[in-house]
């Protein structure tokens, strides 16, 4: 069991590095300028563009390197955003208890019942589209789930000697959160972190289909829109549709891997610094 | 040195029917510079809750706990955390009582960080010398505290409150987790430490032998309050209260004791005396009264209405 868990950490490490070094290379790895029209309308995979082209003539292949970014920086972004604000709020309300962690769960409470992927779309198409209004508003809408595990961590975490002899030597509620409480809760925190980057990919590509992704880049999303829309589905043209979905599929399967394996890595970790 | 005046902690749990713990009820001491207050009384009884509301680790109910002329509950944060350096605990579990993620040397180095005013060599210096004092092995320093058995973190813990040159440390049962022989030594340092710094202690254990040998004066509590308070000496030879004579001798009337198990949570009753349901000497008036603390001989008290 052990063994295969390392196989899944080390595939999904590997996956998640090659789509992460296409995202940075992918002007030198595109073998065309993506926007420029360099073939026939709906070529075959063929030597000169190995995934056919588009509807449009532009090569299907350097269109599917160049959107890796969109994903990876919307992903990542996202994710820091959700997962700083939800340990922000954890530790707090978990630490401090009393009336700050009551305001503060009712405020999780509230954000976590709203509707994330609608509301998403909604505020998506009122706001500028960008990458940038992207990862804001996943941060804002998604950090609640990150909090509440976050909290009870932490609540567990306060009335462990250890704090209560550090808050009898004199030291401040803030050097004892960044000190000893957020060093102790790392390991969960990258836990969330991982699985939010998973949340914020799939996300992105999910807005980009609905063409609310950055209108300044390529995104996998649209790409799957375009094809959808402009008949690939209909005429069968796999090499136009499927890359793009086979790709944020491979790219989120290989952060779940990534994922799975902190967890389970962490979770006898946890137990044994609590008990 | 440290004086506490009808102290109460009152833990409160159930969201629609709120039910009360007294876990410490109305208990009144004082320790003078130097001396060591033995605290004995069986598991649950709220010697634990006591340590902490002194040190206001947790927020006492009401009360008064007097620290060197300051009243500690009334006290600004800011002005309790400069002070809170000279008043330490030692709690009962030293495996938790660490920071995991931290290296023993650093543990005992950040009350001398949080100190200020001292740089990197004399720190070094200084983590050392304890080390010592606190009988470690200087390659200690680099390892965590789960690589450290019970009795070593314990030591750990103590170089760590030693580093703050208290003048009152609250011990609760610092060796109840440990070996036998080990906790031979660590007492014996203790004691030893005690002769050379002189400290203020308060010693909580639920052995009754190991507080004698510790202490010069004892008080012993039962069920959030403390029934008998005097010298250790008069605890053992002269001991007045029904329970104290149960913990000093358990046979003596321990066929007479009855054990209601729906008296567990006997802080339920507001009425009469706590010890009521276990005491052989009870008559109708100790269920309907409190009784109150009486003087019985010098520096001797015992909160019985039996005692004559
Ligand atoms: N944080 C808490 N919340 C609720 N009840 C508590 C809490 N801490 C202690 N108690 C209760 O207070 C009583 C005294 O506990 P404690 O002071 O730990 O006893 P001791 O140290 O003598 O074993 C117990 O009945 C315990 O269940
Ligand atoms: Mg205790």
């Amino acid at each position: 069991m052990y063994k295969y868990r390392k196989i899944g950490l080390v595939i999904g490490i590997s996956v998640l590095a090659a789509f992460v070094l296409i995202a940075i290379f992918s002007p030198v790895l595109a073998p065309y300028d993506p926007y420029k029209i360099t073939g026939a309308p709906l070529e075959k995979p063929n030597r000169n563009h190995l995934l056919g082209t588009n509807n449009m003539g532009q090569d299907i292949f350097s269109r599917l390197v160049c959107g890796t970014r969109a994903t990876l920086i919307v992903g990542f972004g996202g994710a820091l955003l959700m997962v700083l604000i939800g340990t922000c709020v954890g530790i707090i309300s978990g630490y401090y208890g009393g009336k700050i962690d009551e305001l503060l769960t009712r405020a999780v409470d509230v954000v976590m019942a709203l509707p994330m992927f609608p509301l998403l779309i909604m505020l998506a198409m009122f706001l500028k589209p960008s990458i940038l209004t992207l990862i804001f508003l996943m941060g804002i809408l998604g950090w609640t789930g990150c909090a509440r595990i976050i909290r009870s961590q932490v609540l567990l975490f306060s009335e462990s000697n250890f704090i209560s002899g550090v808050k009898a030597i004199g030291a401040s509620d803030i050097y004892i959160m960044v000190k000893h409480v957020f060093p102790n809760i790392l390991p969960l925190v990258l836990v969330k972190f991982v699985f939010a980057t998973q949340d914020c990919m799939l996300m992105e590509v999910g807005l980009g289909f609905l063409g609310l992704g950055d209108p300044f880049m390529i995104d996998w999303g649209q790409m799957i829109n375009r094809a959808y829309i402009k008949g690939g589905f209909a005429l069968g043209l796999w090499w136009w549709l499927l890359p793009p979905g086979v790709s944020i599929a491979f790219l989120s399967l290989a952060v779940a891997s990534v994922g799975h394996s902190f967890e389970n890595e962490i979770n006898p970790r946890l137990r044994r610094m609590i008990l | 040195m440290i004086e506490v005046e009808n102290l109460k902690k009152y833990f409160s749990s159930g969201m629609l029917r709120k039910r009360y713990v007294k876990a410490v009820d109305d208990v009144s001491f004082h320790i003078e510079k130097g001396e060591t207050l033995g605290l004995v009384g069986e598991s649950g009884c709220g010697k634990t809750t006591i340590g902490k509301a002194i040190l206001k680790l947790i927020k006492p109910t009401s009360g008064r706990v007097i620290f060197d002329g300051v009243d500690l509950l009334k006290l600004k944060k800011k002005k309790l955390r400069r002070l809170r350096p000279r008043m330490q605990m030692i709690f009962q579990d030293p495996d938790s009582s660490l920071d995991p993620r931290m290296k023993i040397g650093d543990s005992i180095a950040e009350p001398l960080k949080l100190q200020g005013d001292i740089n990197k060599g004399e720190i070094k210096g200084k983590i050392l010398e304890l080390v010592e004092t606190v009988g470690l092995n200087p390659e200690h320093v680099n390892r965590y505290p789960y690589q450290l058995s019970g009795g070593q973190n314990q030591r750990v813990v103590l170089a760590r409150i030693l580093a703050l040159n208290p003048d009152f440390i609250i011990a609760d049962e610092p060796t109840s987790s440990l070996d036998v022989s080990v906790q031979a030594q660590i007492l014996n340092m203790m004691n030893d430490l005690k002769r050379e710094i002189h400290l203020t202690l308060l010693f909580i254990s639920h052995d009754l032998e190991v507080v004698r040998c510790m202490s010069d004066r004892i008080a012993v509590m039962y069920q959030g309050k403390i029934v008998e308070i005097g010298k250790t000496e008069d605890i053992f030879d002269y001991a007045k209260h029904p329970y104290t004579n149960t913990l000093i001798s358990p046979t003596s009337i321990g066929d007479r004791v009855i054990l209601d198990r729906d008296m567990k949570n006997a802080s339920d009753y507001t009425l009469g005396c706590v010890f009521y349901q276990r005491c052989p000497f009870a008559v109708e008036r100790c269920s309907k009264k409190e009784p109150e603390m009486i003087e019985i001989g010098k520096k001797h008290y015992v909160l019985c209405d039996r005692v004559t």
